[in-house]
């Protein structure tokens, strides 16, 4: 693509929509040269953004730079307020956020043992976020967060996970056996894949719906209007609202559970209130 | 052979600002009227500009030495730009009488009645918001900038027939939101 090629304009399937539109655009333009003052701007970007030490630096230090540092003043204040909200009082280093060119819908992971529990996925241009949706996003990890670390969630979890491990130790030691007969192998092996999809989709079960009670813990937070807003305004950034990946719920399942559902009296009279 | 712009975009890209200051001399005065085109505003066609060659010195180190600097760079202007329109919303504003004035006093615009014109684009600005945004993506880049559907797909980064299934549906939807907004106005 070297050249720009104009376009004929005779060979138009819809001539007044043609016409109408480029009346609109109107013809091409003059050379519309800008003041000193705009190239002054500019150069101030330019360094800032990109002179070849920092370049150099990003591309050493990377994802962990990238995730570690920046966290605009603007989230942290938004944590800081919903955090506030949830009476969760330890906010500080928390959050670490990680910023993807082409990234459409903005994320959030919850990792209990890392020492930033809350990862957040977020396009290059987070300021461009609407509030609704910057808040949801943020009481969904800190609700999340506060649902994983209570011992039932972490003991049925490390119970599913040890359970596999376990089985997986057994069929080894079975294999190295001398005494075990060789047959009974194939056997076992079908068996612990067996147990492995069961306790694997149990524990996607036990993640489901683990979120759900999370988005619920959120909307008595933020109440259930704003957070259909937000919900909505992430939908819209979503190429397909319906896709779960693994343990997680699809926006579309989380719309219809706080947009869609009567929440019990109790819950609905503290949204009210807001 | 080397010319004096690959010369110049060379030692830009090792981070020569003077270098990058002469490119700006030589192509932003075009790209600024590619952008005003566009989005028809002038505080934001010179944000659109100002982001495009910003966008344009990250990704220098990847320009291709010999190739002509001028299409790579409204390639990222025109993809800069319509993105930046669909993030600020712009196709939601109406369009204000002192932006009419500005749009009018440009050389080539034709001169008509200034209410007239107003509420001609005003029509066709409702029918642009109604339409998804991959659509009024392809009809800027079509209209707004004259760009032939090969070009549209270099630029979006799309299959070529994507780019003609898209255009077609958004000339389909806009001459039938027209209609409605026609026999609307007649009733």
């Amino acid at each position: 693509m070297n050249e720009w090629q104009p376009v004929k304009r005779g060979e138009q399937e819809h001539p007044g929509v043609d016409e109408r539109l480029s009346a609109y655009y109107g013809p091409a333009l003059r050379e519309q040269p800008l003041p000193f003052s705009a190239w002054q701007g500019l150069r101030s970007r330019l360094k800032s953004q990109n002179s070849p030490h920092l370049r150099l630096h990003w591309r050493l230090r990377g994802r962990h730079f990238r995730q570690q540092k920046v966290v605009p003043h603007f989230i942290e204040s938004a944590f800081t307020r919903i955090a506030f909200e949830a009476r969760f009082p330890r906010t500080s280093s928390m959050l670490a956020c990680a910023y993807k060119p082409r990234l459409r819908q903005p994320q959030v992971r919850v990792i209990l043992l890392a020492k930033r529990k809350i990862r957040l996925k977020l396009p290059m241009d987070p300021a461009a976020l609407e509030p609704a949706e910057l808040d949801v996003l943020l009481a969904t990890g800190l609700a999340r967060y506060l649902h994983m670390r209570r011992p039932a969630y972490a003991i049925k979890r490390f119970l599913g996970y040890s359970l596999l491990l376990l089985v997986w130790a057994v069929v080894v030691w079975w294999f190295w056996h001398p005494l075990m007969p060789r047959f009974v192998l194939p056997i076992a092996i079908m068996l612990y894949i067996a147990l492995y999809a069961i306790v694997l989709w149990q524990l996607h079960k036990h993640a489901r719906h683990m979120a759900l009670q999370a988005d619920t813990l959120m909307v008595l937070w933020l109440g259930r209007g704003y957070v259909c807003r937000g919900l909505h305004a992430l939908e819209k950034r979503s190429h397909n609202s319906s896709r779960r990946r693994w343990g997680e719920l699809s926006l579309a399942e989380r719309i219809a559970h706080v947009c869609g559902t009567e929440a019990p009296m109790q819950h609905e009279r503290l949204t009210l209130v807001r | 052979m080397v010319t004096c712009e690959d010369k110049l975009v060379e030692r830009a890209a090792r981070g020569d600002t003077e270098a990058f200051r002469h490119l700006w001399d030589a192509h932003h005065a075009v790209a600024m009227a590619a952008a005003f085109r566009l989005c028809h505003h002038h505080a934001l066609a010179e944000e659109i500009t100002q982001g495009a060659f910003l966008l344009a010195w990250r990704g220098l180190p990847r320009f291709q030495i010999g190739s002509p600097f001028r299409p790579w760079l409204m390639r990222i202007l025109y993809r800069h730009g319509i993105d930046v329109m669909e993030k600020q919303r712009t196709y939601q504003r109406p369009i204000s009488l002192d932006e009419a004035i500005e749009v009018e006093k440009q050389p080539g615009s034709e001169q008509l009645d200034l209410q007239e014109q107003v509420s001609q684009r005003e029509e066709i600005r409702q029918a642009l918001a109604k339409l998804k945004p991959d659509q009024r993506r392809v009809i800027a880049l079509r209209y707004g900038a004259d760009l032939t559907e090969v070009d549209i797909a270099h630029v979006l980064g799309w299959p070529i027939g994507t780019v003609k299934s898209r255009l077609k549906r958004a000339r389909d939807h806009l001459r039938l939101l027209l209609m409605d907004e026609r026999e609307n106005r007649d009733e």
